[in-house]
């Protein structure tokens, strides 16, 4: 059990490129922490980090009371699931998941109990004779998994673990790992480029982006108040519709004007959105703010009109493409039994309370 | 260079412990002696004035050594021979492509697989009963064990397929060695050897068919042989410098096909019994050489950055140098019939290996019976299984004749491989032959087959004039440092065409 | 449809007649050869290849003969090359391992360096080694014909080559296992590389069971001779007995065959690997 701290943590690479840019991050004792973002976003290099199998170009890293910078991996008390397994091929199961035991001069009955042990955990006590080649891509998932498992590491990292799965054994992994944490009750981060899973699995998502973090916070927290632009449209599917557009005094009121369309403030923004008046700022909504039974309820909720392009149904929801002038297309998620006509002009609600305004200049949330 | 940090220091330190078993052998057993080699090119060391154990003076002889080589015809005449032998490159590999051609069919005959095997060996049987007939007792034997031993390769192709023959084919490579160039020898034995015993009564029997040739209409036909042989030239090279003004082809591959096409002519000389040949092969080289200069005086700017067209100036050139090559030996053997048509015992078998003229072709034969299945033909079966179905399979939309499909689809597909076999074939050509020399004809007759190797070997190791013989391993050298370097320029280029 | 299949069927006939005719030119001096070794002496001439009676006892004759030690010549060649090969295989090994999975300041020059004299014409060391042997008093003795073979820069290449091809991850999760460097190599690579090594294991038996010109410079008694050179030695000088020659060279082949009938699949990866990416 142990917690994981980054101070000031940088990566260079051979040629001066930053992969990863001064981060900070506290990763508390027990916690799920998901590290998200897109390819190149530097999480994978942040974990390898932490794992020790990049060097730490400066900043210190810290598992439990340890600075770890030159621990080398295998003292770092940590376990890793990598996002090909790894399993090494000429060995059985069983070899696989002792070979770390073995190679800490474990007694041989200990290993056998603990590999036992991690088998039952997993389910796959039935394959432990068997080549990982005599697998299916999840056995050997959970193979990689009881590999880290039988090492009782004080931290669980995860490479991308999922990737290699199909799409339904995925979501089904994903509980599962959702279960052993808290079964193990274990310090585990974990990498993904997939928000989906960064949200479900995740006690915090730290979103990063070109080797800085973004947010760190709670799935809800990070979904309903993004800290900036790119957090907003990189987590939720389909991703927050922007728009930029001027803030424009109006009767002692600011007012969000669009080049099709102008949006009053809420009243109790006015003060936030002060410093910005006459500049230009970005709208952002998400979907299922516009149009769907949650904005057609709310009483403070605006109408606009549009021309529906697209109507992509669902099953549960049905996705519209709005046509909101220049060619752009803003995209609601209603309700799927109400009636919309590609080509025709739909009135949607727009409920104003979950929007956010972002500074044009640094995309940064204003409120 | 960054300051090494004490990781550094570690890694290295780490990395070369695995080196070190190895690293210490390359030290000593070819880095320094490479730079030794070097510096005894300079010296007259030599084995039996002066070694390592006796306090003889060393003389550094500077440019001495060198300038001998240079002056010395023997030295040029086995240059020459060496690229002689190497003419069989072109016809080993177009073997093996065909060999991998004809091994990469679809051979499955579903169901009806065991059919055709029993059918095939069956007709075999009958056509080997029908030539027992026909040729009466003293063959007979002969004639049995030939067709049975095509029908037993024929059922075991049947059942085991591509299998089968692939390891048949490879069979001569894999064991090319001092035993198999002991077999040929014998197989080539002038008197009585299998070869010559099949060839001669062949040869006794077309005897007549050429009894009315006179020498002079023999002449006329070499030198028409020559002729064509000229002109083919001239016209391969008049549409290489066509293609690269086109810019279908870049100068580098231009000047690839401006020396692969001159070497045949180049090599007349060496092998021509009219004293005349080498006068016309020069005069040809002339000629090509002012085609290429009329090509590049209205041509485009002749530096590139980039060259294109390597695989086809490569394959085409290949091509042709076959074809120059077969005019060229054709020449040869017409000039000798009306003579020997004329003489009492009619057409003799060739002495092959202790004939001066037979022993570089006899060498070339045996090279190319090892060649047809060879590396090269794995090679090219592997970049045939590459080539993708949905490639054919267009062509075969776009209407594409079975040529046309080769050309457009497996050629270009192919480029790579036949890249590296070239290359590798080249570097290989040029130290090559020391083996069969050694084994077969101690270089003979007359130096013949020596080549630069045997060579190197007998001026080191038997006359023990080890500075002169490093001097010629250095030329040799240079000569394979050029192709490597070649190789390296345009390794990952060639396919980008 | 029918003339389709027919067709097809044809096709398929022709291309089995053409290549076993092929394959049949291609094997028949292996069938002289062996039936040659089964004649008495005064058939060899003869227009028939097959023997009046097969004379099995000219194998044993080759045994027997005066001054040819072929016995002594088979096991030469089998102890030198095993060890040649053993040797090979370990250091080149261990090379490829530190030029693939080891990082190191320095290394890709190295290798650069490695690759390069694999481009040198043999010969040219040559020389210098045969001093060098005659220097350390090597000559006409079995180390010299081992040490200066036993490390190869094509090994090292084959093996490096085939290295390269194991993801890295491999190693990443055996150092969090806790594996040593040589735990590594011995533990997971190498087990990892077996194909590799098999076929390194038998180019370099091939090679080396093979070569001539080396043991030709440095071995002068008759009873060290290896095979190839102990052939040459018959041929010059009981080489008209024809038929105990063609046995000899049978015999000699005989376990080139076998490596190739039973090793054949491992060969052919083997040549892809170390071809189309070299």
């Amino acid at each position: 059990m142990a917690e994981v701290v980054l101070n000031d943590v940088c990566k260079m690479y051979d040629g001066g490129v930053l992969a990863v840019k001064h981060v900070n991050l506290e990763i508390r004792d027990r916690e799920f922490m998901v590290l998200v973002g897109p390819s190149g976003c530097g999480k994978s290099t942040t974990l390898r980090m932490i794992a020790g199998l990049e060097e730490i170009s400066s900043g210190t890293c810290r598992i439990g009371n340890r600075i770890v910078n030159d621990v080398p991996p295998k003292n770092r008390d940590i376990a890793m699931v990598f996002q090909n397994y790894a399993l090494y091929p000429h060995m059985t199961v069983y070899d696989n998941l002792a070979f770390g035991l073995k190679l800490r001069s474990m007694p041989k009955a200990e290993i056998d109990r603990r590999v036992r042990e991690a088998a039952e955990i997993l389910g796959i006590g039935d394959y432990l004779q068997r080549k990982p080649k005599a697998l299916s891509g999840g056995q050997r998932q959970r193979v990689a998994v009881g590999r880290a498992i039988v090492r009782k590491p004080a931290v669980f990292l995860f490479d991308e673990p999922l990737s290699n799965l199909d799409a339904k054994m995925r979501v089904q992994m994903r509980t599962e790992i959702a279960k052993l944490h808290t079964r193990l009750d274990t310090t585990m981060i974990y990498v993904t480029h997939d928000q989906i899973e960064a949200m479900t699995m995740g006690d915090r998502i730290c979103v990063m982006k070109d080797g800085v973090i973004q947010q760190v916070d709670t799935p809800l927290e990070i979904y309903d108040n993004p800290a900036n632009v790119f957090v907003a449209g990189f987590i939720g599917t389909p991703p927050t519709n922007f728009f930029r557009g001027e803030l424009v005094e109006t009767a002692g009121r600011l007012e969000f004007r669009h080049p099709v369309f102008t949006i009053p403030t809420p009243d109790e923004w006015q003060s936030k959105l002060a410093p910005f008046a006459g500049k230009t700022v970005i709208f952002g909504i998400r979907p299922e703010h516009i149009g769907s039974e949650i904005a057609e309820a709310d009483p403070g909720a605006i109408r606009i009109s549009a021309r529906v392009e697209i109507v992509e149904p669902m099953g549960a929801e049905t996705y519209v493409h709005l046509n909101t002038g220049d060619r752009t297309l803003c995209v609601a998620r209603i309700d799927p039994h109400r009636k919309v006509v590609r080509g025709e002009n739909a009135a949607l609600a727009v409920s104003l309370q979950k929007s956010h305004f972002f500074d044009c200049e640094t995309e940064k949330l204003i409120v | 260079m960054a300051k090494l940090t004490k990781r550094d220091y570690r890694e290295i330190a780490t990395g070369l412990a695995f080196l070190l078993p190895n690293l210490l052998g390359f030290l000593s057993f070819t880095l320094i002696p490479l730079v030794i080699s070097l510096f005894m090119a300079f010296t007259d060391w030599n084995l039996e004035m002066h070694n390592l154990f006796q306090d003889n003076e060393l003389h550094a002889v500077g440019l001495d050594n060198f300038i001998r080589l240079f002056s010395d015809p023997d030295f040029f005449t086995y240059l020459g021979n060496t690229l002689f032998l190497m003419m069989g490159i072109p016809f080993g590999v177009a073997g093996s492509l065909g060999a991998a051609l004809l091994l990469n069919n679809d051979f499955r005959g579903g169901r009806t697989r065991q059919v055709y095997g029993i059918v095939i060996v069956t007709v075999v049987l009958t056509v080997s009963c029908a030539a027992l007939v026909l040729t009466g007792m003293g063959a007979v034997a002969m004639t049995m064990l030939v067709c049975g031993t095509v029908g037993v390769v024929l059922l075991g192709g049947s059942i085991g397929g591509q299998t089968v023959y692939r390891t048949l084919f490879y069979f001569p490579s894999f064991t090319a060695g001092v035993a198999t160039y002991i077999l040929w020898k014998k197989l080539y034995s002038p008197e009585n050897g299998p070869i010559n015993n099949a060839l001669q009564p062949v040869l006794t029997a077309i005897t007549p068919w050429f009894s009315g040739l006179t020498p002079r209409m023999a002449m006329f036909a070499a030198a028409a042989a020559m002729l064509l042989m000229v002109l083919v030239y001239l016209v391969a090279l008049w549409r290489a410098v066509a293609a690269w003004r086109n810019g279908e082809l870049g100068c580098y591959s231009l000047m690839m096909a401006v020396l692969l096409l001159s070497l045949p002519l180049l090599l007349c000389q060496h092998w021509s019994r009219l004293s005349w040949g080498g006068a016309l092969g020069a005069t040809g080289v002339v000629l090509g050489m002012l085609v290429l200069a009329r090509g590049l005086y209205i041509g485009r700017d002749f530096t590139a950055l980039r060259d294109y067209g390597m695989g086809n100036a490569v394959v085409l050139d290949g091509l042709v140098m076959i074809m120059l090559f077969a005019l060229l030996g054709t020449a040869n053997v017409i000039t000798i019939i009306p003579e020997a048509a004329a003489s009492d015992a009619g057409f003799s078998a060739p002495e092959w290996l202790s004939d001066y003229y037979w022993a570089k072709p006899a060498i070339m034969i045996m090279g190319f019976w090892g060649a047809l299945g060879s590396k090269n033909m794995l090679l090219y079966l592997a970049g045939l299984s590459g080539v993708s179905r949905e490639l054919y399979e267009a062509a075969d939309i776009d209407g594409a004749s079975p040529l046309q499909r080769f050309w457009n689809v497996t050629w270009p597909q192919l480029a790579n491989v036949t890249f590296f076999i070239l290359v590798m074939a080249v570097m290989h050509g040029l130290q090559g032959g020391f083996e069969m020399a050694r084994t077969m004809t101690k270089g003979g007759p007359a130096g013949s087959t020596t080549t630069l190797a045997y060579y190197i070997y007998t001026e080191g190791f038997t006359t023990g004039n080890l500075g002169y013989a490093s001097a010629v391993a250095w030329t040799l050298f240079a000569l394979v440092f050029s192709v490597t370097l070649f190789n390296w320029k345009f390794g990952n280029k060639y396919t980008n065409e | 449809m029918t003339l389709k299949i027919a067709s097809r069927s044809l096709k398929i006939l022709i291309i089995h007649l053409v290549l076993a005719l092929v394959a049949t030119g291609l094997v028949l001096p292996f069938i002289w050869m062996v039936l040659a070794s089964l004649k008495p002496l005064d058939e060899i001439g003869l227009d028939s290849w097959l023997p009046s009676a097969f004379q099995w006892h000219n194998y044993a004759d080759v045994f027997s003969m005066r001054g040819i030690y072929f016995g002594r010549w088979y096991w030469n060649s089998i102890f030198v090359a095993s060890w040649v090969t053993f040797l090979q295989v370990f250091t080149s090994s261990l090379a490829a391992f530190s030029f693939s999975r080891l990082k190191w300041k320095g290394r890709d020059s190295v290798f650069m360096l490695y690759l390069a004299t694999m481009m040198l014409p043999g010969l040219v060391m040559m020389i210098p080694n045969y001093q060098n042997m005659i220097f350390l008093g090597l000559v006409d003795t079995f180390q010299g014909l081992i040490i200066p073979s036993a490390f190869t820069a094509f090994g090292t290449f084959l093996m490096r080559q085939f290295m390269m091809n194991i993801p890295s991850s491999f190693d990443e999760a055996a150092e969090i296992d806790g594996a040593s460097k040589w735990q590594l190599y011995w533990t997971v690579i190498l087990p990892l590389t077996r194909p590799a090594l098999v076929t390194l294991t038998i180019f370099s038996f091939m090679g080396t069971y093979n070569s001539m010109f080396w043991p030709l410079v440095m071995i002068k008694s008759p009873e060290l001779y290896t095979l190839p050179i102990g052939m040459l030695a018959f041929d010059s000088t009981q080489g008209q007995q024809t038929n105990l020659l063609m046995a000899a060279v049978t015999m000699s082949v005989v376990p080139v065959i076998a490596i190739f009938v039973f090793m054949q699949k491992q060969l052919v990866s083997g040549i892809m690997l170390g071809g189309v990416k070299g």
